[in-house]
């Protein structure tokens, strides 16, 4: 009987891995429109505070501000939440992606605070 | 009470395995990266946590093994390997069908060195397991496979956590990687607990060989005294792993049953049936050899009973050495109540305890059947399996009532169950010891 109980208990993990593996790629992947909320313009100004904060001027333009290399105007239209996370922050497998010492530099976005960098993303995905 | 001790920690389990794996989801979390790689990874880090808890499952620990007994952890031990295995092969094919270039990437030279560890790390966990699953038909010895077992383990797990810790993914924030090294470091420190801190506490309470003592049907009784202690307090029918003059820091050990009364601590005999490269020669084993026991382990007792009616013995063979052990403790202390003894053999003559079963039946309430499979001529006894129909035979009245105790060969304990179960006994009421741990 116990033998009994434990294949059951190991088919109830790995029925539990799958459904938390199952949400898990829901959750990461849920269309923007579920998970962004609306952006007031209190939001924005935080936004625009951490961009500057950061010093995001020094490699990005917002309408001829910084360093026009790599402007951002219209980055909202092109790239979701989540690719502006990426962008921000790349993990490591994202590194071919970017110039080394570039990939290098923005590792230390990584020890942005959730609540700055959550407001530098909706800063950003507003510049439409 | 033992069933709920046995739930919590059947929750922790689940808990221990689901939650670094969500704990991934809170705070800073990066963007998705398609749905069915995401699943692939959450399943690759499910499938970690589980390995790691696998060295919590083999430590020991006699808390979190009581309500089980411990040869049932192991059990699970070995089914969730199986599990981690197929959830490790989930997340491999699952990567490579969502993301068509890591295919095409995977034997170029440009192979990322966290997709190395990966390898590396896979290529152990299937020599692990293929050796643990076929070990006795590719004819290798259980002492260097259990040296090897750990070993391959422990860097199967840890070359895991380098391709995680490498790939960084979900653990770009510095508490989550560090959060997940401490996890999986923690459970790989168990092994240290178990080959390093364990062998020197034993070694603190050797034993000698006292006596070696030819039992029938190919088996021998030893009995060990403590040196320099009081020996070890235990529950009649539990077990224990014994070394024999070997250190205990060599991992020669193998879990044999108690075979002697729980009310003697101050003298404990196991008594082994030549079976494997082991037990083969412990019949050669000379008085005043030095000993460790580590133990006791098990659930099988009578002890955790103590207001039952009664009780009902089903063995096979060399399975009937715990029951001695209970059979001989409840004589000690004089129990006054019911007992049934169904016990199986090959041959009359190789009927273990055969002697000093009759003369148990003068100092306790037992009732003793015995069923050989090659019965002498003459023989009026019971033959033949111990089936469903046998058993109805010998049960005794009220028999749903009684808590029955069922050891011997897997396919004998499958079928006693079984049939006790179509007789009408409630599962609860019938307690079973695996004996084949490894």
């Amino acid at each position: 009987m116990r033998e009994q109980l434990a294949k059951a208990l190991t088919a109830l993990t790995g029925v539990l891995i799958v459904v938390a593996a199952l949400a898990f790629g829901a959750i990461q992947n849920r269309p923007d429109a579920a998970r962004l909320a609306p952006v007031d313009a209190e939001r924005l100004a935080a936004g625009k505070a951490v961009y500057e904060a950061q010093g995001c001027a020094l490699c990005h333009a917002i309408a001829g501000e910084g360093d026009p290399a790599y402007p951002l105007d219209g980055i909202g239209a092109r790239m979701n939440e989540a690719q502006l996370r990426a962008h921000i922050a790349p993990a490591a497998d994202l590194a071919a992606g970017f110039p080394e010492v570039v990939f290098e530099m923005k590792q230390a976005y990584h020890t942005m605070s959730p609540e700055d960098m959550g407001a530098l993303v909706d800063y950003l995905r507003n510049l439409k | 009470m033992r069933l709920l001790q046995a739930l919590l920690w059947i929750a922790l389990y689940l808990v221990l395995v689901l939650a670094p794996v969500l704990l991934l989801l809170v705070g800073s979390v990066p963007a998705g990266n398609g749905f069915w790689v995401d699943v692939a990874l959450a399943m690759g880090y499910a499938a970690l946590a589980m390995m790691g808890i696998q060295f919590f499952l083999t430590a020991r620990f006699r808390r979190a093994s009581a309500p089980f007994g411990i040869d049932i952890l192991y059990y699970v031990h070995r089914l969730m390997a199986l599990l981690g295995f197929g959830l490790i092969v989930a997340h491999a094919v699952l990567l490579l069908a969502a993301k068509p270039g890591l295919a095409a990437r995977l034997f170029s030279a440009d192979l990322p060195a966290h997709a190395m560890a990966a390898f590396a790390s896979f290529a152990l966990f299937l020599a692990l397991i293929a050796a643990s699953v076929w070990r006795k038909q590719w004819g290798i010895r259980y002492e260097p496979w259990r040296r090897w077992h750990g070993a391959l383990a422990m860097a199967a797990v840890l070359l895991a956590v380098v391709h995680v810790d490498w790939a960084g993914l979900y653990i770009h924030v510095p508490w989550k990687r560090g959060l997940w090294l401490f996890i999986m470091l923690s459970w790989v420190l168990l092994l240290v607990y178990v080959r390093v801190l364990k062998p020197l506490l034993l070694l603190r309470r050797p034993y000698r060989v006292v006596s070696v003592r030819q039992e029938r049907g190919s088996a021998w009784t030893l009995t060990l005294r403590p040196v320099g202690h009081a020996g070890l307090r235990f529950q009649a029918g539990q077990f224990a792993w014994l070394t024999l003059d070997r250190s205990p820091f060599l991992l020669s050990e193998h879990p044999f049953s108690i075979a002697s009364s729980a009310e003697h601590p101050e003298e404990i005999a196991f008594t082994v049936k030549e079976l494997g490269d082991f037990t083969r020669t412990i019949g050669q084993t000379p008085p005043g050899t030095r000993a460790y026991v580590d133990g006791p382990f098990g659930a099988f007792t009578v002890e955790a009973f103590p207001d039952e009616p009664g009780f009902v013995f089903v063995c096979g063979g060399v399975g009937i050495v715990p029951v001695m052990s209970m059979l001989r403790t409840l004589a000690e202390r004089g129990d006054p109540r019911p007992l049934r003894l169904i016990y199986g053999n090959w041959t009359w003559e190789n009927v273990i305890y055969r002697e000093e079963l009759d003369l148990l039946r003068e100092r306790l309430q037992l009732d003793v059947v015995h069923v050989l499979q090659d019965a002498p001529a003459g023989w009026t006894g019971e033959t033949g399996l111990l089936s469903q129909s046998l058993l109805e035979r010998h049960l005794p009245e009220e028999a749903a009532r009684r808590v029955y105790f069922v050891c011997g060969p897997k396919p004998m304990i499958a079928l006693v169950e079984r049939s006790l179960h179509g007789l009408g006994v409630p599962l609860r009421q019938i307690h079973s010891e695996l004996f084949d741990l490894v």
